[in-house]
């Protein structure tokens, strides 16, 4: 589903986040930005979909706990998948660390990747 | 008196039917599971220490050789403890956790609490179960820890719950995708232990769970298996093979 969106988008840099983002998703968003000068960024909170799990439960922050975030940027070229993940991970050490957010899903690619015909 | 090796079932009935009032440890081990191997000198340190107290019984049974002693028991993970007494079974004790056995063992014998001298090891999960407790150990001794739980079986994975009993959706999801591939794996609790939990983000360099590791080799979260997968069906037989 990734792949067929966008092919139905034009070459300009996408940018999609939530509606009424939070602190913490506007960090995200500037430091994925300035670090990877990603084409495509993509960020969705799925906090409320957790909320009320066990693991979760009396944490400070249930509101922007858990993300899933899609970029495509060339700084991936040529790095494995957990060396990718641990770009970013890297990047957000702080969110993860100190503000609360405990878990990323995260998909990384570059251009050519999602270029390349199936 | 010292750990008496059990070499056939005729004397182990013999043994354990000999005297009533005696307490007796039962030692369940095999050759191949790394916890065993310090279990094994450790029971035999805490025999030592206990050899003149004739009241209290060491055996030791190998649970491959002796498979059907340990039938009789239903011992399914080692290393495996029993304390016996009468014929009624006092306490079953799983894992490597020495200082939970000596005070079993104290808990049950007639003679007064004696300082046992076992040395200390950092406690070693068994393989299925694990009871470990909090040690104060080093992070070199928590490295090598480590090292030793992420090459424990081909695939390990370290996850939150256990895989009958997931307490993550995301450890639940990796779970799942295991199973679907018919992939053999061992697995930990990285909830029941929160040295590990801290020391394998460090490890792994990695800041979250669940976590698959194969051949030793970090490979991922969830998301990395799921596209592994996706780029190569046979992701796990090949990462085996490359690993071996």
């Amino acid at each position: 589903m990734f792949k067929q969106l966008l092919r139905t988008m034009t070459t300009t840099a996408k940018l999609i986040h939530s509606e009424t983002p939070g602190p913490i998703e506007i960090s995200i968003l500037t430091k994925i930005q300035d670090s990877f000068s990603p084409t495509y960024l993509k960020i969705v909170n799925d906090s409320y979909k957790h909320a009320h799990h066990a693991g979760i439960r009396g944490a400070t922050n249930t509101t922007e706990s858990h993300f899933n975030i899609e970029i495509v940027s060339s700084i991936f070229e040529g790095k494995t998948l957990p060396t990718r993940h641990r770009l970013v991970y890297n990047l957000l050490d702080d969110e993860i660390k100190h503000k609360g957010v405990h878990a990323l899903q995260l998909r990384t690619k570059t251009e050519s990747e999602i270029n390349k015909t199936i | 008196m010292p750990v008496i090796e059990i070499k056939s079932q005729e004397q182990f009935t013999e043994l354990t039917q000999d005297d009533s009032s005696k307490l007796i440890a039962l030692y369940f081990y095999t050759e191949w599971a790394p916890p065993c191997k310090t279990m094994t000198s450790v029971f035999q340190t805490i025999a030592e220490s206990k050899k003149d107290d004739p009241s209290i019984l060491f055996l030791s049974i190998n649970a491959d050789d002796l498979s059907e002693i340990s039938e009789i028991f239903e011992v399914n993970a080692v290393p495996y403890f029993i304390l016996i007494r009468n014929a009624t079974i006092l306490k079953e004790l799983s894992g490597a956790d020495p200082k939970e056995f000596v005070s079993a063992l104290n808990q049950f014998s007639n003679t007064p609490e004696q300082q046992a001298q076992a040395p200390a090891p950092a406690p070693a999960p068994a393989i299925q179960k694990k009871e470990v407790e909090e040690v104060e150990e080093s992070e070199d001794e928590l490295n090598q820890r480590l090292k030793k739980l992420t090459t424990a079986a081909p695939i390990m994975l370290f996850m939150k719950g256990s895989p009958s009993s997931p307490q993550c959706g995301f450890s639940r999801q990796l779970v799942a995708i295991l199973r679907e591939h018919q992939i053999r794996f061992g697995f930990f609790d990285i909830l029941k232990d929160d040295s590990v939990r801290q020391g394998l983000k460090k490890f792994s360099d990695w800041p979250t769970f669940p976590q698959l590791y194969i051949n030793g080799e970090f490979q991922g979260g969830l998301d990395i298996i799921k596209e592994s997968i996706e780029e190569d069906e046979k992701f796990f037989e090949h990462a085996l093979e490359a690993g071996a």
